[in-house]
């Protein structure tokens, strides 16, 4: 038998050593109390009780509920009404391509702290604009209302070049005869879209669905860059599960409680994808595959 | 005229009346994405009192060039710079080492098993990095890896790479799909002649599989580059810290030199941004053979 | 091709990683001189110019010691390098918030080891920093530069209000009025000029939040050190928040947000006190030297009071916490009796803590100092006072002091932003620590 097994054998040992048994171990830690000082103490279910209990465990499953809502479609969206706008071939396309697609290549730090002077009450860009308009100034990352919508746009602003670039390369496979073929038969664009584009689209809005759909599940580093004095300001309003996991592991040294959160954000990661991978084989059309 | 004449010219009318619409709202989006940059490049010319004015002025009266030369001095900053260098390119060459012949064992070699091991992979895909850290932090201390960039640069050379948005296992899933795309036709002559699976493998395979290659390499080269969370957590000796983390170093408790951060931050984004102006059309061919294949 | 991408990758690695492993050998070898490594949270700027004056003059009376000191102003990483192994040989803390917590959890060395054969009389310091110190009995670090809070008030802004400039607030109920006057908010809900920001500079000056301070200003407490049990929802604890979201009520909670935040960073010239945009702060010494640098206009004009108290409870005027800069050794210190050595002669020199506190605005941690300039300032002896007084309180020293502290300041925001009252939010943070204590 050729043995797959030297193509595999880096992966193979690095799955073990770096994933199964850490994975192992986290999972052990999540029924203990560890403080990586002192050895663990088995302590059960506590700390999964103590999750449910934890006000704050609440507070950061919805603030992250709600970027994910609320993030994947906007930047799916915006990402495919972008493609759209580029798919036929315009002058100076890639200009806009490349324009709409640098900030996913600017730092983290960089780009909270342009945007925290952006969020600025008194002298920032976005008030001074609509204050043009005649649009009272809001307090934004300071307000706990609007907290998370501006970090969403923050977020959003780095995510649609690159979900733009990707729809664009979907955009391409379709054939333009089948176009063509429309507009002859008097479909007009909207027409268009519904019925050649979207389903065409399908594998690949699905896959940037499960891709963001797990990076709002667990992003951390623009989160923490900007509330880092203060973590979830304003009024927790920004304390996202990958924040209270950082911050009960390493401000609070309950490691035990954080590989609790850890386990769970795992387990509700793959019940959603594998739910959105049945329910795809109704709704998605694979090109050339038959399905039944 | 004929009525295919007359029809001709109304398309192309009503063509250019719809592509005027789109290079509008074009402009205006490529607008409001690039202000914030602008705005960046604009900061890291002033001083520091310069930036918070009201009202906000995009271009500075008097750009202080030597703002970034100030800025390499605030910070050990090429000592990061270089830090930064040796982690990224220890991911990219760790993540071809492992991930392209186990993409390739997945996809091309068949074998009992195949679809279940792969199906891990995917599974693993959907690993948050969160789960691991801590624990991977513990075996990193036992193994006296933490005063050290063993850590970040260990890893990848074993298929396993986390960062926000990418990760190993991505790497070999996008590059099972570039290869599934191949044509069957050249990997069955190459069978017949009697070519082993290495042999298939680099005279065969990756010749043809450029653009998958040169994906793999700029998505691992990107989120090693910015990644943000491993090093803070991996990285206990401030002489190894990445630039990604020493960015912050520009923020004290009662000061922030925001000039300099956008000069340092600029300086940084660079790299990267060459490297996906260069590649773009590498890049955008090999997502469309990945992301579309169920 | 491929194969030679694939080789040299292999080799670039191991390259990599050899001269890596190379570099680390080198370091080690050849090693006359201690050198000690110091992580300091006094951050960059005028204070790490003094601490660097100072291991000069300790470098240059003790030839075989190098000490080099980096600011790391996020504990939560000093932490993670003591838990990895791999600590600085000192830590020069900001505050004693995290002792408590680290002490108990091993992460500290004790004192005691090393005071004898050094000969350290622990007499010469002032009591109150040593508690904040002392954890389950035992002394874990000296104290260097200890801090308390009042009153600062801008004068020139009391006079335009038509209030006595020479006459600050004597109970809270004055001060809530008085800031009232001192307040303009435009008919947008705006706020140009606020007479008190209850929560302001909060944590940045190195409490856990203002809320610490006025709970025992209204004679609540927030740890029983007899009972061993947290009181958290004590009714005064609860009067001494409500007191502070009356303030964030009548303006509107998103307008004192949005004030704050459109203000400078702490301790800047744009500061909101500093830009004279806040007539009243509760706040330390070192504000009167950073004003002196950033804004020596202001300086003349600002006046320094005990923090008042509410009416009838007189006695409490002038409450304040009392904190030091620890000086500790965390475990796995490569040389830890090189390094208290540099700890004691640093912290009992008279000179260096004179010195010190003249250039950063803190109290001196010892009984006996050459008098210095700050020390004659009418304003700086109201802190001094304080310091003496039995309404000088310590956070309680507890295995979970950081997350009580934390977990305050969020119990104080929601409050003050009006989703919980003030009982639900410290009856939410009592149950939450007594279950925290009990694990």
């Amino acid at each position: 038998m050729r043995g797959p097994l030297p193509f595999l054998l880096p992966w193979l040992i690095g799955f073990i050593a770096l994933t199964l048994i850490p994975l192992g171990l986290s999972l052990y830690w999540s029924f203990t109390n560890y403080d990586m000082l002192q050895p663990p103490q088995w302590v059960g279910a506590q700390n999964y009780v103590g999750l449910v209990h934890d006000p704050l465990f609440r507070t950061s499953v919805i603030n992250t509920s709600f970027m994910v809502v609320i993030g994947v479609p906007a930047g799916i969206l915006l990402g495919l009404g972008c493609a759209l706008l580029l798919r036929r071939p315009i002058r100076g396309s890639a200009l806009y391509r490349g324009a709409i697609f640098v900030p996913a290549v600017v730092p983290s730090v960089a780009v909270a702290v342009i945007w925290i002077w952006i969020f600025n009450p008194d002298y920032g860009l976005l008030n001074a604009a609509l204050g043009v308009v005649h649009i009272k100034p809001q307090g934004w990352l300071a307000n706990p209302s609007l907290a998370k919508p501006s970090l969403l746009m923050l977020l959003v602003w780095e995510a649609v070049g690159q979900i733009m670039v990707l729809m664009l390369a979907g955009l391409k496979e379709i054939p333009g005869e089948l176009y063509e073929a429309a507009s002859l038969d008097g479909a007009k664009p909207f027409q268009h879209f519904r019925y050649i584009t979207f389903p065409l689209m399908g594998p690949v809005l699905f896959y940037s669905l499960i891709v963001w759909m797990i990076f709002y599940l667990q992003f951390f580093t623009e989160a923490f860059v900007a509330t880092s004095q203060d973590l979830g300001e304003p009024v927790n309003s920004t304390l996202f599960y990958s924040i209270y996991i950082y911050q009960n592991a390493f401000q609070f040294l309950k490691m035990g409680y954080a590989s609790a959160m850890a386990w769970i954000l795992f387990a509700v990661t793959m019940v959603i994808t594998v739910t959105l991978f049945r329910l795809q084989r109704r709704f998605i059309f694979y090109r050339g595959e038959q399905r039944a | 005229m004929s009525l295919l004449q007359t029809m001709a010219g109304t398309t192309k009318r009503r063509r250019r009346l719809t592509d005027g619409a789109r290079h509008l709202v074009l402009i205006c989006i490529s607008v409001i994405v690039i202000i914030p940059l602008v705005w960046m490049v604009a900061s890291s010319l002033k001083s520091n009192s310069a930036i918070f004015v009201y009202p906000p002025q995009l271009v500075p009266t008097h750009p202080l060039f030597d703002n970034y030369q100030k800025a390499f001095d605030y910070i050990p900053f090429w000592l990061y710079f270089r830090n930064s260098v040796i982690v990224s390119a220890a991911t990219i060459c760790g993540i071809l080492f492992s991930c392209v012949p186990a993409a390739y064992a997945f996809s091309i070699l068949r074998w009992r098993g195949r679809d279940l091991v792969f199906f891990v992979v995917l599974a693993s895909i959907m690993l948050p990095f969160q789960v691991l850290m801590v624990p991977l932090y513990v075996i990193y201390r036992d193994l006296h890896f933490l005063g050290t960039l063993l850590p970040l640069i260990v890893p990848p050379f074993f298929g396993q790479y986390i960062a926000s948005a990418f990760s190993a296992s991505l790497a070999i899933f996008l590059l099972r799909q570039f290869f599934r795309s191949l044509p069957g036709e050249l990997i069955d002559a190459a069978r017949i002649d009697g070519a082993g699976d290495w042999a298939i493998l680099f005279r065969v395979v990756l010749p043809i599989a450029r653009g998958g290659l040169i994906t793999v390499t700029l998505f691992s080269f990107l989120s090693s580059w910015t990644d943000f969370l491993a090093p803070l957590i991996f990285l206990n000796k401030s002489s190894l810290f990445t630039l990604s983390l020493g960015l912050q170093q520009y923020q004290s408790l009662h000061f922030t030199a925001f000039n300099y951060l956008m000069a340092a931050a600029f300086v940084f984004a660079l790299p990267v941004l060459l490297a996906f102006v260069f590649a773009q059309r590498f890049f955008v061919e090999g997502i469309a053979l990945t992301g579309l294949r169920g | 091709m491929s194969i030679r991408l694939v080789t040299s990758s292999l080799v670039g690695g191991a390259v990599i990683l050899g001269s890596l492993t190379g570099a680390a050998g080198a370091a080690s070898a050849g090693a006359k001189v201690v050198n000690l490594t110091m992580w300091q949270q006094w951050g960059g700027g005028h204070e790490e110019a003094a601490l660097d004056k100072v291991i000069k003059e300790y470098e240059a009376i003790n030839p075989g010691v190098r000490i080099t000191e980096t600011p790391v102003t996020n504990s939560a990483k000093i932490l993670t390098a003591i838990s990895g192994g791999t600590p600085p040989d000192i830590v020069d803390l900001g505050t004693s918030l995290e002792v408590g917590e680290w002490a108990s959890r091993g992460a500290l060395i004790p004192m005691a080891q090393y005071m004898s054969s050094a000969h350290l009389n622990t007499g010469v310091y002032v009591p109150a920093a040593l508690d904040a110190l002392t954890v389950n009995g035992q002394l874990y670090g000296l104290p260097f530069m200890d801090f308390d809070v009042g009153l600062l008030y801008n004068k020139a802004l009391f006079k335009q209000a038509g209030l006595n400039p020479n006459d600050p607030p004597a109970t809270t109920q004055e001060l809530q009025a008085d800031a009232f006057k001192l307040t303009k908010q435009q008919a947008s809900g705006r706020i140009t000029q606020l007479g008190f920001l209850p929560d302001f500079p909060g944590q940045s000056n190195g409490q856990v939040c203002t809320l610490e301070d006025m709970g025992w200003d209204f004679g609540g407490q927030w740890y029983n050190e007899k009972t061993h049990k947290i009181t958290a929802n004590a009714p005064q604890n609860v009067a001494a928040l409500n007191y502070e979201a009356s303030f964030y009520k009548k303006y509107g909670a998103s307008n004192m947000a949005n004030f704050e935040s459109s203000a400078g960073a702490y301790l800047t010239a744009n500061d909101p006190f500093e830009s004279g945009k806040l007539a009243m702060v509760y706040d330390g010494p070192w504000a009167l030297q950073y004003i002196e640098a950033n804004r020596p206009s202001l300086a003349p004009e600002i006046g320094v009071a005990p923090f008042p108290a509410p009416a009838g409870m007189s006695s409490l005027r002038g409450t304040t916490f009392i904190d030091t800069n620890p000086q500790v050794i965390p475990r796995g210190s490569s040389d830890p009796s090189a390094a208290f050595a540099f700890i004691k002669w640093e912290t009992t020199n008279p000179e260096v803590t004179a010195t010190f506190a003249q250039l950063v605005g803190n109290l001196p941690q010892l009984k006996k100092v050459p008098s210095f300039p700050l020390a004659t300032d009418a304003r700086f002896q109201v802190f001094l006072k304080e310091a003496d007084s039995a309404n000088a309180h310590v956070w309680p020293q507890l295995p979970y002091s950081t997350e009580y502290g934390v977990r305050l300041c969020q119990a104080q925001q929601s409050a003050l932003f009006g989703t919980t009252t003030a009982a639900q939010a410290m009856s939410s943070l009592q149950s939450t620590m007594e279950s925290s204590a009990s694990s």
